[in-house]
């Protein structure tokens, strides 16, 4: 079920007058929430319930076990039962085809022909993501951060929480499992912020990452048709539809959860207004950076160990987050291009220079922050490159035409919503740099209703509803 | 909860008042254009006039007889109300809409390899959809557009989900962008000569057509002489002795031309090939 669609806009205010009418029940709630969620995954392919509920059972039990046990390396043991389990279905589904494809083309390489074709598997929406969010609750158990949970109805919707299970935020087990076991009492101020950032969410989902999506996926696809000038523009229309897209999601996921009293950890930052890339990785899926930093970066020795240990596990962390988002070399590229974007900054000890809000105290910022802003947004665009590109070959070939320097921008000048679609980005990043100091742009604000009815009227004039996106982020 | 209800009561009531108000500005713009974007929408802007004759068809008519060039040669006035795309669901809506307003005294219609194809297309019927208020045009979407109460019913509905071709764009554009056929009285001629061609063969099953025979039924009732003919191919086999079977008074013009350089591409004549083909055209009829 996507966010943008009619079948959730008829789920979410039934499951809401339910959860709400439950309000003194908690146990019952925590049930409708579950339900619900399987309700909200089972439309997209009910095979892949068993799956979750798997991993579920797997993690519950696995977490009591660990508890009860004393020895060392029995705790440790039922630790890797859980992080085998759920690595194991995200390997199997998702980087199988991957391995098995290399290991053809390594042995090809070396003159051996082998005839072994792919498998035919569906990747399951959001894997990732829950597989994640599940590791982290036996992973904190066992390091006995949290205790581990009876209730096996709150873990189960701990662990299929509709609002973000598909796309995120991550959340950690003792952020979100704990709310579960607490009765949620409706705090109309709470409420009225999610439906704000729901609202928020969509302009930026359905008026700006759908819009892009149009172009950059035109001329992503057709790049050989193309000058230098609307190649750069195709890379920048990628990253606000990505940015959009995703951010969206997670807008809408933050906002849902209000609207039933939960609380999920914020996933981005107005990340185009970072003065470097260590700035930006602060400020983009901030869920994801955390989650690496937390279980495999500090596990590896984080910045103990001196300068090379640092560079090691830097790598180590960008490889592995790029590897995370598909099984593709271009992807490893991606993450593998911010390593060496970072690099410099963590050698020269600046990589928290810019850890206060840009123009903090002046309307505007300066032509030095400008400057840094602009340049971190030109690397990232260039990484965007990869991460959009079909394969190797093709972000290479792209990369290749934009330094053919042919300056004409077509796609500028003769397509449909040219003239809209630039105006429309620039509305998003006002809109974003006036409220930098704030969650999002719909918090605490004058005139807040007639802002949102504002926006509103710009996902009906302006949304593109004919050629709607699926999120880019289920794919992951 | 009663003041997170009450907001959400005037969020939805803001929404519906958008909805309304952009369904109005909208549908007004297409009924009331300052410069039509699409020949229904220029149905509607035309004045009350006296037609002799009106075309209609798809581009295959658009591109190929010229009314200028009919009423200079013979002093009668007509009207090419032919648009791409459209098959004989969109000729019959486009023919009872056009003899409803004007009753012109001759009617001419174009039917090609098309002539067995009874289902609308949507890139074409798209273009009545701000129209479906019509009783007419809304019971024809009935009976084969599922979403068709939805057009109707739901304020901006058919304008989000079409928004590419009837959305903000072609709406702004209405204001500020002159069209091709207005000057032309319709016809839209096409440059560049034919290349490149595979000889084409194409079959028709022996059966009529229902939005022809309402073609027919419409013209009879009106008392309006129609004629149907099939415009020129190139190197096309088509056995239009199936349509001439079907259609009263048909003429077969698809082998007329036989000049490579007269056409745009196999099935469109290019803006030499329609002079020529409307003298044939002058000759044949008036």
């Amino acid at each position: 079920m996507l966010f943008n669609s009619l079948d959730f806009a008829i789920f979410l205010p039934i499951v809401f007058a339910l959860y709400w009418l439950l309000q003194k029940q908690l146990k019952l709630q925590n049930l409708l929430i579950a339900i619900a969620s399987y309700i909200f995954y089972g439309m997209w392919d009910w095979r892949f319930l068993f799956l979750i509920l798997f991993s579920t059972i797997v993690d519950y039990t696995m977490g009591i076990l660990i508890e009860r046990e004393n020895q060392q390396a029995k705790r440790k043991l039922f630790l890797w039962v859980s992080i085998l389990v759920n690595l194991g279905f995200l390997g199997y589904f998702k980087y199988s085809n991957f391995f098995i494809e290399n290991f053809v083309g390594a042995f090809k390489f070396f003159g051996q022909d082998l005839d072994f074709r792919g498998l035919d598997i569906v990747l399951p929406v959001g894997i990732s993501f829950y597989t994640f969010q599940t590791l982290s609750y036996t992973i904190d158990v066992y390091r006995e951060k949290l205790k581990p949970t009876k209730d096996f109805i709150a873990f189960t919707a701990f662990v299929s929480f509709f609002p973000q299970l598909v796309a995120g935020p991550i959340e950690r087990a003792t952020h979100l499992l704990p709310q579960f076991y607490l009765r949620r009492k409706f705090d109309t101020h709470q409420a009225k912020d999610g439906l704000y950032l729901i609202i928020w969410g969509l302009f930026k989902k359905i008026v700006i990452a759908d819009n892009c999506a149009q172009y950059a996926n035109d001329i992503f696809n057709n790049y050989k048709d193309y000058s230098s000038g609307t190649l750069v523009l195709g890379a920048v229309y990628f990253a606000f539809q990505i940015y959009g897209d995703f951010s969206g999601y997670s807008d809408i996921a933050i906002g849902t959860s209000r609207l039933f009293g939960f609380d999920l950890m914020r996933n981005f930052a107005y990340p185009y207004f970072s003065r470097d890339i260590a700035e930006f990785w602060r400020r983009w899926h901030i869920s994801l950076s955390t989650w690496f930093r937390d279980y495999l970066y500090i596990p590896l020795g984080g910045s103990r160990g001196g300068m090379w240990m640092k560079v090691r596990n830097t790598f180590i962390i960008f490889l592995v987050s790029g590897f995370w988002h598909g099984a593709n070399w271009t992807f490893i590229v991606w993450g593998g291009l911010n390593a060496i974007y970072f690099l410099p900054l963590l050698l020269g000890g600046k990589n928290r220079n810019h850890i206060d809000l840009i123009a903090e105290n002046t309307r505007w910022a300066s032509a030095k922050e400008f400057f840094s802003v602009l340049v971190t947004f030109m690397l990232t665009v260039f990484a965007w490159i990869f991460f959009r590109a079909n394969n190797l070959e093709h972000a290479f070939n792209y990369i290749e035409n934009i330094f053919s320097f042919q300056f004409k921008i077509e796609k500028l000048m003769i397509e449909r919503f040219a003239f809209e679609i630039l105006p429309l980005i620039a509305v998003l990043l006002l809109m974003e740099w006036f409220s930098r100091a704030k969650e999002h742009p719909l918090k605490q604000t004058n005139y807040l209703y007639f802002k949102a009815l504002g926006l509103i009227a710009m996902i009906l004039i302006f949304g593109s509803f004919s050629e709607m996106q699926e999120f880019i982020y289920f794919q992951f | 909860m009663v003041k997170f209800f009450k907001l959400l009561l005037y969020i939805l009531l803001g929404l519906v008042i958008l909805a309304y108000g952009l369904e109005w500005l909208y549908t007004h713009s297409y009924k009331h254009p300052v410069n039509p974007r699409n020949k229904v929408s220029w149905l509607n802007k035309l004045e009350q006039k006296k037609y002799d004759y009106a075309l209609f068809g798809s581009s295959r008519c658009l591109n190929t007889v010229n009314p200028k060039q009919i009423d200079k040669a013979t002093g009668l006035s007509g009207i090419n109300m032919a648009y791409n795309g459209s098959n004989s669901f969109e000729i019959k809506l486009m023919v009872k809409q056009f003899v409803d307003k004007f009753k012109p005294k001759e009617i001419f219609v174009q039917v090609d390899d098309r002539f067995d194809r009874e289902r609308n297309d949507p890139t074409s019927s798209i273009f009545w959809i701000p129209f479906i208020d019509n009783e007419y045009i809304y019971s024809e979407f009935m009976k084969r557009d599922s979403l068709a109460w939805y057009y109707r019913n739901i304020p901006f509905y058919k304008y989000l989900l079409y928004e590419s071709k009837i959305g903000l764009r072609d709406v702004s554009l209405s204001y500020i962008k002159n069209n091709s056929f207005e000057n032309l009285n319709g016809f839209v001629p096409t440059n560049g000569s034919l290349e490149g061609f595979d000889h084409k063969i194409k079959q028709l099953p022996d059966r009529q057509n229902i939005h022809l025979s309402e073609i027919i039924d419409i013209c009879e009732k009106e008392n309006i002489k129609l004629y149907f003919f099939t415009a020129p191919y190139f190197e096309f086999d088509l056995n239009t002795e199936v349509i001439k079977k079907h259609l009263p008074n048909y003429k077969d013009f698809s082998t007329v031309i036989d000049e490579k350089q007269m056409f745009h591409d196999q099935g469109h004549l290019n803006a030499k090939g329609a002079k020529e083909f409307t003298k044939i055209f002058i000759e044949e009829y008036f």
